[in-house]
């Protein structure tokens, strides 16, 4: 009994202090809030992040790009605007390709007050620090599902086609090759999920390609993703 | 023969002493009552405060009748109130009793360990201020279980794993409870549908986002250190201003996964409730018409 004591003493310890943010009061997990906030998980989104970073680093030297004060190192939680926050550049013998922007606010000429914002966004070389759809190669969105045998719902593949082909209208092949290695079929405007995808099971792929979109299902640590579309 | 808790903390015979099996002596209780139900044959349990918790640590019994003396009132407190102009403080009186020791408590014998095990304690954060006095009674299945050590698993791995939750989740995971059990009266569900219940949702909410947090900060410790510092990576709320490191989120995680590497929680509590099959039987009888022991006050 007193192993299983210290057993759960110490699971409860580590989890008191892991379901806190260190140094703060804010929970890890999104409480009582809307399906939305819960899909659009800034840890999840990061994670998809890092993966695509670690990537590109096998075609291109990756540099970071610091940001400011607080933001030197640290990403904004939500999407916010590009100046002062930190980001990759991906260069080619020398010379900088494209930028790799986490979370940046794309002020879009078609509707600006849209708060529609790409979670991941691959930026031409000389994209400024106030980006419009102009600047963008492509998109990627990321939505986390707790339960992995969750498929992503319609709603969240169509507000996806308008932010892209609507809003961004990144309707034809991207203006710039990036160059993934692992994920190269990845190398694309992105609905990323580490559940199930909405097209894949119905393989009903005419309003992907359509609309120059891709879903990827299944992308989490350990687990191998696949791309439809 | 009612039995009773005395806490070391205010009976000076007590305080520091570290007592075994046959050590005899005297103690004193002082109060405004003439009269205090501590008799002759008394059982008693002593407890002890430590630096992070309180400890029972022995068990014994009351070998005399009172010794009553009236003691005058303090002299600090006539002061005060001559100041203030309030009524006089009332008399007290000094019961002394004679002790023996009949054990000493080293088994499962911490507060925290035990207090979902007893039936007398409900403020699971603060479990000392049940015993908060010179002495409070005990009722005779919660001596038997301080005496004993014994621990009602399924309630203490519950209670721990639930108030170990931020306020926000506690009452989150409440909700979803009345939805999912279809009650408010948690009396009527068993603790063993109720953790389950429970672990699905830590590891929905919580576990499955320390384990992305693990995973990014391994991918950046072993790819993109030498691009940037992974110790300093991160997110800032924008609107709170707080910063939160992922690297050091990610370590308690890590702890946690190679915790339950070795054997899952779920597995460690059905391993441990077969293997005292008849005390947990009687603890389920115990705490029938017990609801869950969540805490939602804090």
């Amino acid at each position: 009994m007193k192993d299983f004591l210290n057993y759960i003493n110490d699971f409860s310890t580590l989890l008191k202090s892991g379901a806190i943010w260190h140094g703060t009061d804010e929970p890890l997990a999104p409480v009582l809030s809307d399906p939305d906030a819960l899909a659009d998980d800034y840890i999840y989104e990061f994670y998809c992040y890092i993966c695509m970073v670690i990537d590109l680093m096998n075609n291109y030297d990756i540099s970071f790009i610091k940001g400011t004060g607080k933001f030197e190192y640290k990403f904004p939680q939500k999407a916010a605007n590009k100046k002062g926050k930190p980001r990759f550049h991906a260069s080619e013998n020398n010379k900088l390709q494209f930028q790799i922007c986490a979370g940046t606010k794309i002020n879009c000429s078609r509707a600006s007050s849209e708060d529609n914002n790409p979670d991941i966004s691959f930026q031409k070389a000389d994209s400024s620090d106030n980006p419009n759809e102009a600047d963008i190669i492509i998109i990627m969105d990321a939505k986390f599902k707790e339960n992995p045998n969750h498929e992503l719902p319609k709603a969240e593949v169509y507000k996806f086609i308008t932010i892209s082909h609507s809003l961004f209208q990144l309707n034809a092949p991207p203006t710039l090759k990036i160059k993934f290695d692992r994920f190269s079929d990845m190398a694309a405007n992105c609905l990323i999920t580490n559940g199930k995808s909405h097209s894949g099971k119905k393989n009903d792929l005419a309003i992907l390609s359509l609309h120059n979109i891709k879903e990827v299902e299944g992308f989490a640590p350990n687990v191998k993703h696949i791309v439809i579309g | 023969m009612p039995a009773f808790a005395l806490n070391s903390k205010y009976i000076s015979a007590f305080e520091q002493a570290s007592l075994t099996k046959g050590d005899t002596g005297e103690f004193s209780i002082v109060s405004e009552l003439q009269e205090i139900p501590i008799r002759q044959k008394s059982k008693f349990i002593l407890m002890q405060p430590a630096k992070s918790d309180f400890f029972f640590t022995n068990e014994g019994i009351v070998t005399s009748t009172a010794k009553i003396i009236k003691l005058p009132p303090p002299q600090d407190k006539i002061s005060t109130v001559r100041n203030i102009d309030k009524p006089m403080p009332k008399e007290r009186y000094q019961h002394t009793f004679g002790y023996e020791i009949r054990s000493k408590l080293e088994n499962n014998n911490a507060l925290n360990d035990l207090k979902y095990s007893l039936k007398v304690v409900y403020n699971f954060y603060k479990p000392e201020t049940h015993f908060s006095q010179q002495f409070r009674d005990i009722n005779s299945d919660d001596y038997k279980t301080i005496v004993n050590g014994w621990i009602y698993t399924i309630r203490t791995a519950f209670g721990k794993i639930v108030n170990a939750l931020p306020k926000q989740n506690r009452l989150e995971f409440m909700l979803f409870a009345m939805d999912e059990f279809k009650t408010i009266d948690f009396v009527k569900i068993p603790l063993i549908d109720g953790i389950e219940f429970l672990n699905s949702y830590v590891a929905k909410r919580i576990l499955s986002r320390g384990k992305l947090l693990v995973a990014t900060d391994k991918l950046i410790q072993s790819k993109l250190k030498t691009v940037l510092d992974p110790k300093q990576v991160g997110f800032v709320d924008e609107v709170t201003g707080n910063e939160k490191s992922i690297h050091t989120q990610a370590l308690i995680f890590q702890k946690l996964q190679s915790l339950e590497s070795k054997i899952t929680l779920t597995e460690y509590l059905s391993k441990s409730i077969g293997s005292n099959k008849e005390l947990q039987d009687h603890f389920d009888k115990l705490f029938k018409r017990e609801t869950w022991p969540i805490d939602l006050r804090i």
